[in-house]
Parts: structure tokens; C-alpha cells; sequence
């Protein structure tokens, strides 16, 4: 067994709320809409907060449940959803399975966003993506840097020796954007 | 409670693009479709304004697909414009964004 991966966001401190929700990646990949609706689910649970910072959750949540659904190991096994909330800001984890090959690549990817100035990084990404005919953007969790002051983290759970699956922890946390 | 759940217009006229509402599209195929009519006008060389006022939210393969029309606008060497809403902070960073892969791309924030 070990653990492995990166967790600096000190854990929220008294008087938060803490709630969590399910879904599963075949919910969503049958239709594509239950991944907004789970999204507006969990905004729809936050107290009244600046239409800056509504689009700023809706934007971090919308990517890190698209990517988990994305690269859950299986259709049936559950994305975790757990959102803290206090009045200066929120941690939001997402939880799901995947192969331990996927989940360090994604710790990989995640180190790379850090270890790099975000501006440049996001832009040749941008680039990349835009002309070439990859499927995918790769933008979701670069942008969530790029766009937001939060922290983005990840940790990989116990790792059963029986099987290749572990579960990964992608974590988002910062504070409410500020109506300028 | 703003509303996020896909819902969303394209109204394509000669050398007007206006998209409104929020584009949460799986997959960059999905948008390729959506926004086909909008790549179609870049095969005349009249000059394209694309208003964005109206557009709520707009997941990061969205911001891509966006990219990608930039990108062709480019290669086609046409004049661009893209209006944005100076009160949504998210677009001024998007545009900001897509300003550096095309020179010649107008940014109006109004």
C-alpha cells in the first residue's frame, strides 16, 4: 500500500459546511446534461454568492466532474463530489476510479501545470489544441489555474497491490471572487 | 440562481455571429457542428464580428472550439472581431487569451 501525490490546501477551518454528492460516469455519458444539472446541484447548494463567483464554481466543478467522469476506470463505479464552503471561500474535491497508470498521469500533468508559469503554459496549450486534430483540449484543469487565484491538487488513495484501480482526489480550493 | 444547464443560441447572419447562453458540450466534435455555420462565413473574405454579450458560460473545449475558429480566421487572414461582456470577468481573461494567437484579432469589451 502507499499514497502518493501532492495535498497543500489546509483543510477548511470551523464554522464550514461540508456536503457531498454521487454520480456515476454511465449517469453522465448517457447524457451529457446530468454532468451541468449535478453542477447546478451543487451551486444551487452554496449560500448566496456573487455571479462571479456562481460562474467561477460552475467552471471548476464542470471541469473537474467532465475529467473524472472522462477517465473513471468504470462507467459504474462512483465520481465523489464533496464541496466546503465558509464565507471567504471553498475546497472542493472530486473523488472517482481509475487505473493507477491514469491516476499518475494525471499527477504528472498536475505537477506540470505547477511547475511551469501559467500564462505561457495555458497559451501553448491553447495553441496545441487549436491546431491539431486531437479530440481532446486539455485545457480544463490548466485553465481552472490560468483563469482563478486558487490552488489545484491532487493525491492519489491507497493503492491496493490486488488491482490496477486507486482512487484519485483532484482538489480545488480558494476564495470567493470579489465583485469589482 | 443563474441557470447552467446546456441552453444555447447561434444566430449566423452575413458577417454577424451573436452566441448566447451557456455551451457545455462534451466534446470538441460537438462543437465543431455547432459552430460549422460560423466557419462557413470565413470562405468569403468579408470581415466577421463575433458577439459574445450574451454567452454565460462556456466550458474550456468551448474556449477551444473558439480557438479553433480564431485559428482559421487566421490561416484565411481574415479581420476578426470578437465583442465581449466588459461586466463578465472570465471572458476579459478567455479574449485576452485568444488575442495572442492572432494578431490582427479585435477584442471589443462593451
Amino acid at each position: 500500500m502507499q499514497q502518493e501525490g501532492v495535498w497543500l490546501i489546509p483543510i477548511v477551518e470551523s464554522a464550514a459546511t461540508r456536503q457531498s454528492w454521487i454520480v456515476y460516469p454511465h449517469q453522465v455519458k448517457e447524457e451529457w446534461v446530468v454532468c451541468a444539472q449535478t453542477v447546478d446541484g451543487v451551486i444551487g447548494s452554496l449560500p448566496l454568492v456573487a455571479k462571479d463567483s456562481q460562474v467561477m464554481m460552475a467552471y471548476i466543478l464542470n471541469e473537474l466532474i467532465e475529467n473524472a467522469v472522462k477517465y473513471s476506470a468504470s462507467d459504474a463505479l462512483p465520481v465523489r463530489i464533496q464541496l466546503t464552503h465558509r464565507a471567504q471561500g471553498f475546497r472542493t474535491n472530486i473523488t472517482n476510479w481509475c487505473t493507477k497508470y491514469q491516476g499518475k498521469r494525471t499527477l504528472n500533468w498536475i505537477r506540470g501545470i505547477h511547475a511551469t508559469p501559467i500564462g505561457e503554459h495555458y497559451i501553448k496549450q491553447l495553441w496545441r489544441s487549436a491546431v491539431s486534430p486531437t479530440p481532446q483540449s486539455k485545457l480544463g484543469l490548466l485553465g481552472i489555474c490560468h483563469d482563478y487565484p486558487v490552488q489545484l491538487n491532487a493525491r492519489l488513495g491507497r493503492i491496493p497491490v490486488h488491482t490496477d484501480l486507486c482512487q484519485i482526489t483532484v482538489s480545488v480550493g480558494g476564495n470567493w471572487v470579489v465583485a469589482t | 440562481m443563474m441557470p447552467l444547464s446546456n441552453d444555447y443560441v447561434v444566430k449566423v447572419t452575413q458577417s454577424d455571429v451573436t452566441l448566447s447562453g451557456v455551451f457545455r458540450f462534451a466534446s470538441l466534435a460537438h462543437y465543431d457542428e455547432v459552430f460549422h455555420p460560423i466557419k462557413a462565413l470565413f470562405d468569403h473574405p468579408s470581415p466577421v464580428t463575433i458577439h459574445l454579450h450574451q454567452v454565460v458560460f462556456l466550458n474550456s473545449t468551448g474556449i477551444t472550439a473558439l480557438a479553433r475558429l480564431v485559428i482559421a480566421a487566421r490561416s484565411a487572414q481574415l479581420t476578426l472581431t470578437i465583442k465581449g461582456n466588459k461586466d463578465a470577468q472570465w471572458q476579459h481573461k478567455m479574449l485576452g487569451s485568444l488575442c495572442r494567437l492572432y494578431g490582427d484579432l479585435h477584442i471589443v469589451m462593451e
